[in-house]
């Protein structure tokens, strides 16, 4: 609106703008701070400095006692740890440290009614039985997926018995059978991962080898098998 | 509410309580209250951590809950004020030390660890903390008992709410004068659980929180008291105080104004206080100069029994308020800006000229320091058009003035700000000195052995120098 009206003034024939130069307080021929090319610096020069704290015995002491608060809150079970990540590998101290930050997990006691229900952890029971109920369902497809899967792979071990030998085929569908229980087990492992602590995936059977990296051997002496599918051989 | 206050709150939750329950409360902040399920989705975190996290949340204070939309869940709001309050923990207990002793700030302190909890709880465990701290063998149980019950007819510490009746959605209510009434503790039972058996207390059920109110009303009058013994002198400051106290027994805590109280019962209460007999004698001269201080905090509204007088709570924060402000802005514009910003606010409504003339300060300087306090906000500008056209050069008058509530929040953001700024500097300056800060610790922890073990003087030398103006930056930044 002040464009149009000074294009206007300007279309009239040189009428002055809607204020003077001495108005706005600058008398003329002055010298006008320059334009401004750049937002304001961030942290721009103070020139006055600020009063030096003041610290007491008081503050000394009300200091002493925050410290004290963050630290008793830090080793809390208030203070909620994010859920680590694994390490690549399984360390020997990784047992010893875990124990360490658990130990006050327990202390923490909630009086149960006066949270909504479900927070509480009798909660949990009717999630796990919802999960176990939608566990067993997606368990019931894997299996029926593997249970495709096997028997695909039982209709490439025929074509694989028509072309090459038979054996080392009936181990490659076997190895994927395994793998394929291995991944329902494991799938219903990171369900539960959810309400119980993580399932070591590897460890199932006391080992760290992945079942279907283990080669018994059989295999040796079927050299002339063109194992192409086979994991890397140790 | 505003974003210097959402990031200072984020802060103070990720230093106290860590990184989920931070995720958590900025979630909540944004929206003003969600459901388990939305919040776990737009966090993104595990579902047992977030429902760990509103546990103690809730547990705390900063969470309340009420039902949703749907039966049986529940809908979780944040409440950001409490939040800020963590970092007064210090001054209550600071509060509770001074004037009550040791025991009360040990159980004041108790239940701020905790958050809420029962009676019984916290004083067992005041109790050992008592135990360990003083290295007495026995501490009195009754004692701390007694101590709970006075803190809670002062009314420093509150019950909390329960639920009524079995419900999803617990609707926490609790009845008015049941929250001041101290809990019976079965003494013997207390015992019992102190050493290690079972027993029954007796209080099952009754939880216990610290009634934050009471102590900023009792930070509001140190306020006041300080003030009026900076203004006239410490006996001024006493009169206030016997002021308060009576004003108590007549007026509710957060009044604007109090009741009247009579001459004739201040007199008395000054008469019993033997501490300070100047008072006693000229006690009618100091009401009478503290009535007719400008700053309005005693005034006399009537006659009768020698006197009514009322404190005005409401004027005297106003008064205090701009006394602050302007001290503020000596400290940025200098005293030149401050004799400005009396001058406006005495005349509410000036023009650019007048500034220059009553001011006394050269035209040019005037008006540098004129529009930089418009340009941060300590002063606003009132347009008075005579005309509405735009292209005549017309005298529109510019007139400054100051609005103190919009000053006063802008300033409260300016200190938001401000402690976020040093919290984030502490915590730098923390890390980066961490290995000093330590190398500190183990430098004490070694001496304190030799000591005790009798080394010489060059010995504890040897050492290592203390560095000492390394740590001495890290305390400063742990003092905000």
């Amino acid at each position: 609106m002040a464009g149009r009206g000074r294009g206007g003034g300007r279309g009239r024939g040189r009428a002055a703008m809607s204020f003077s130069v001495e108005q706005l307080g600058f008398s003329p021929g002055e010298a006008l701070p320059g334009p401004v090319l750049q937002p304001p610096p961030i942290y721009p020069p103070m020139e006055n400095r600020p009063i030096p704290l003041q610290t007491g015995v008081e503050g000394e002491y009300m200091m002493a006692l925050k410290r004290d608060f963050v630290e008793f809150l830090r080793d809390s079970p208030a203070f909620v740890t994010p859920v680590a990540t694994k390490a690549d590998i399984e360390r020997y101290s990784d047992r010893y440290q875990v124990a360490l930050a658990n130990k006050n997990h327990g202390d923490l006691k909630f009086d149960w009614t006066r949270f909504p229900s479900e927070l509480r952890p009798q909660a949990r029971l009717t999630g796990k039985r919802k999960r176990r109920t939608k566990a067993t369902e997606r368990e019931a497809k894997l299996t029926k997926k593997s249970l495709d899967i096997v028997n695909r792979l039982d209709e490439l071990e025929k074509k694989e018995e028509q072309q090459s030998d038979g054996e080392g085929g009936g181990e490659e569908a076997e190895g994927k059978e395994e793998e394929e229980e291995k991944e329902g087990e494991e799938e219903e492992g990171a369900m539960d991962d959810l309400e119980e602590e993580d399932l070591d995936e590897e460890m199932d059977e006391g080992t760290d080898y992945i079942n279907s990296y283990f080669d018994n051997g059989e295999n040796y002496l079927d050299e002339e098998d063109d194992n192409l599918d086979d994991g890397p051989i140790y | 509410m505003s974003l210097q206050f959402e990031k200072l709150c984020s802060l103070i939750l990720l230093e106290h309580f860590g990184e989920i329950i931070q995720k958590v409360g900025n979630d909540l902040y944004k929206c003003q209250s969600k459901p388990l399920n939305l919040i776990v989705g737009s966090t993104k975190l595990p579902f047992q951590k977030v429902k760990q996290a509103l546990r103690i949340m809730i547990q705390y204070g900063f969470v309340t809950f009420a039902e949703g939309q749907f039966p049986d869940k529940a809908e979780y709001t944040l409440l950001a004020d409490k939040v800020i309050l963590l970092l007064r923990y210090p001054r209550y207990l600071l509060l509770m030390k001074t004037q009550y002793g040791d025991e009360a700030e040990m159980l004041v302190e108790e239940i701020l660890r905790r958050g809420q909890d029962t009676a019984s709880s916290v004083i067992i465990r005041a109790a050992t903390r008592l135990k360990e701290s003083l290295k007495v063998e026995k501490v009195c149980l009754v004692t701390l008992h007694d101590k709970f019950s006075v803190l809670v007819n002062k009314q420093f510490l509150m019950r909390c709410p329960s639920p009524d009746e079995e419900k999803g959605v617990p609707v926490l209510t609790i009845k008015e004068k049941l929250l001041y009434l101290p809990p019976e503790l079965n003494l013997k039972g207390l015992a019992d659980i102190e050493e290690g058996k079972p027993g029954d207390p007796g209080d099952g059920g009754i939880y216990w929180r610290v009634n934050f109110d009471r102590f900023h009303q009792d930070f509001r009058d140190q306020i006041m008291v300080s003030a009026i013994s900076r203004r006239c002198d410490d006996n001024a400051g006493e009169l206030l105080k016997e002021l308060l106290k009576q004003m108590y027994l007549r007026t509710e805590a957060w009044a604007a104004t109090s009741n009247p109280v009579p001459f004739t019962e201040l007199r008395e209460a000054v008469r019993k206080q033997s501490s300070r007999p100047l008072l006693g004698q000229y006690i009618e001269q100091y009401l009478k100069v503290m009535e007719e201080d400008s700053s309005g905090f005693v005034s006399k509204v009537g006659d009768s029994s020698g006197g009514q007088y009322s404190i005005n709570m409401k004027t005297a924060f106003v008064q205090l308020t701009w006394a602050t402000i302007e001290n503020i802005v000596m400290e940025r514009f200098g005293s030149k800006g401050a004799r400005i910003f009396r001058l406006v606010r005495a005349k509410k409504f000036v023009e650019q000229e007048q500034i220059q003339q009553v001011a006394m300060i050269p035209a040019k300087e005037a008006k540098l320091l004129t529009y930089r306090l418009l340009e941060e906000n300590f002063l606003h500008i009132q347009e008075l058009r005579k005309s509405l056209a735009n292209n005549v050069p017309n005298k529109t008058f510019f007139l400054f003035h100051i609005d103190l509530n919009q000053v006063a929040r802008m300033v409260l953001e300016m200190c938001y700000k401000a402690l976020y700024n040093a919290m984030v500097r502490r915590e730098h300056e923390r890390s980066e000195n961490r290995r000093m800060v330590e190398k500190q610790q183990r430098i004490e922890s070694i001496t304190l052995t030799m000591r005790e073990q009798g080394a010489t003087a060059e010995q504890l030398a040897e050492v290592g120098p203390a560095n000492a103006s390394q740590d001495h930056k890290t305390q400063q930044m742990e003092v905000c």
